[in-house]
């Protein structure tokens, strides 16, 4: 496989998506800057940080993927010398690349606020577990786009995955071996958060893999 | 011998409600092959597997000397392809998608494309989506010329455009094949545009093959015969005539295969033929699909 060919259609990608990206951090940024001001302030940050990530996800994955098959533009980049394999391998880097670097600098941002300020740092594994929850809802719905445009299928998963955060963080907050800690200067990483975070990259992994089986097996690409 | 630019041999590709059957195809190098069919007959198809953009059930497709699509990426190389409904991004501009071309494509000729943009009357610093249909369709054909490919494949690239349009087109098609190494494949349900920059033809119906010959040998062997025939005089059944249409003592008879004797063989059964007509490429393909219709409902 020619790496220039797919380095070529990422640096593509990321240039189209380029205003995506600098949004997404200027919206996460303001929302850890608004953060420290009061307890309420700190979780509009925080809601506003993951509403950040999703928006980012969705736009996307439906600009880099949806909108360009949808529109017929897929169809001019496979007149170039790209295979179909190269052409998905550039649109999963390009898209890991376009959604985690702000992901990874935001979270890392939220984290060292967290420690740098008198914000207490038992949030801080909850805070990497949204995160680590939301880069799951990405891969989930990035595995899907890789393989189908049906609008029933990504709405679908784009509902799913807006109401799983809606779970996730009442769900994580409740945990016995979580909630207690929240509040004070302890950050606890237990069992469950790391089982959770872990079993989540898996489970993001294995819908990557799948999606790359499924795609190998299509036949048309109109 | 040199290396065929198309060979397609024994192509199948079946679909809910359509079928592709059984296509057999070769183009030499130098050539253009005007590719005509009605809405639906699987011409977008047959040159979608072309560029693997669909991968066939059956058959072998091998494009410049590569298998397909599993050589796709290398064949790629050489291969300029456009078709109607193809897009390129709305919100940036052509000079960035010339530059995004030519990084992929070492074979890119800066020169021809900056003269092209002026040709073509195109201004690099425009975003794609405030361009007409016609000069985004110029956009295009730029962005596939500059490649310099060996071989193009265009479907349907005058669809929706104005004479004007359509004229500069053509007239640049033509003046790529001034290269002698370079072949066209060319798809249009308009026979004219055909008819004027075609050296081959094949007409497909209903997703197969009716037929393929050089344009001057289609142009020769079909005619179309006025007949003057007397009451009482029964016009023979020859093989070659694929219609004949009668008002009163006037008959029409299309032929596919005219000589002489033909008009002999009307004669000696006692009409006259008043007139022998050249037919156009439009009219060839009409007779030509209808026969086939006629042929597969028998």
């Amino acid at each position: 496989m020619s790496h220039s060919v797919v380095r070529q259609l990422v640096m593509k990608d990321l240039r189209v998506a380029w205003p995506l990206i600098f949004g997404s951090l200027v919206l996460g940024v303001l929302s850890l800057v608004l953060s420290p001001w009061s307890a309420i302030a700190f979780f509009v940050g925080g809601s506003i940080l993951v509403v950040a990530l999703i928006l980012l996800n969705i736009m996307l994955v439906m600009g880099n993927l949806i909108n360009e098959r949808k529109e017929k533009i897929r169809v001019f980049l496979l007149s170039m010398p790209v295979s179909t394999t190269q052409y998905n391998v550039a649109k999963l880097v390009s898209s890991m690349i376009a959604y985690g670097v702000p992901a990874v600098v935001l979270t890392l941002a939220g984290v060292i606020l967290l420690v740098a300020t008198p914000l207490p740092n038992g949030f801080i594994p909850l805070f990497v577990a949204t995160s680590v929850h939301c880069f799951f809802y990405f891969c989930v719905l990035l595995a899907f786009a890789l393989v189908t445009d049906n609008q029933t299928w990504i709405t679908t998963v784009v509902i799913f995955g807006n109401v799983s955060v809606s779970f996730v963080i009442p769900g994580l907050i409740n945990l016995s071996s979580m909630g207690p800690s929240l509040g004070t200067e302890v950050v606890v990483w237990s069992p469950d958060v790391v089982a959770f975070m872990g079993v989540e990259l898996v489970l993001a992994a294995a819908a990557l893999v799948i999606s790359f089986v499924v795609n190998s097996r299509q036949t048309e690409f109109v | 011998m040199s290396e065929l630019a198309i060979q397609m041999d024994s192509v199948d590709k079946a679909y809910r409600f359509f079928q592709l059957r059984d296509v057999r195809l070769e183009l030499e190098p130098g050539q253009i092959l005007g590719f005509v069919g009605p809405n639906g007959a699987g011409k977008s198809t047959t040159i979608r597997i072309l560029m693997a953009l669909v991968h066939q059930d059956r058959g072998e497709v091998r494009v410049l000397g590569h298998s397909m699509p599993r050589e796709q990426a290398i064949a790629k190389r050489d291969i300029g392809y456009m078709s109607e409904d193809m897009r390129l991004y709305g919100s940036a501009t052509l000079a960035w998608h010339m530059k995004f071309v030519a990084s992929l494509h070492p074979h890119w000729d800066h020169d021809y494309a900056q003269t092209l943009l002026r040709r073509f009357n195109l201004r690099p610093e425009q975003p794609i989506k405030v361009l007409s249909h016609g000069e985004r369709t110029k956009a295009t054909l730029l962005l596939v010329l500059a490649r310099r490919p060996r071989l193009l494949l265009l479907d349907e690239p005058t669809t929706g455009l104005d004479p004007v349009a359509r004229y500069e087109i053509l007239r640049e098609l033509t003046d790529v094949m001034s290269d002698d190494r370079r072949s066209i494949l060319f798809s249009s349900q308009n026979t004219q545009d055909v008819e004027q920059i075609s050296d081959q033809i094949t007409f497909l119906d209903r997703g197969r093959i009716i037929e393929s010959s050089d344009k001057e040998t289609f142009l020769e062997r079909w005619r179309r015969l006025q007949l003057d025939v007397p009451p009482g005089v029964a016009l023979p059944s020859l093989p070659e005539v694929t219609e004949i249409s009668a008002s009163g003592r006037v008959a029409t008879a299309t032929v596919k295969a005219y000589t002489d004797e033909i008009a002999a063989a009307f004669t000696s059964a006692g009409a006259t033929v008043r007139d022998v007509q050249r037919m156009s490429l439009e009219e060839i393909f009409v007779a030509n699909v209808l026969l086939s219709r006629k042929e597969a409902s028998t």
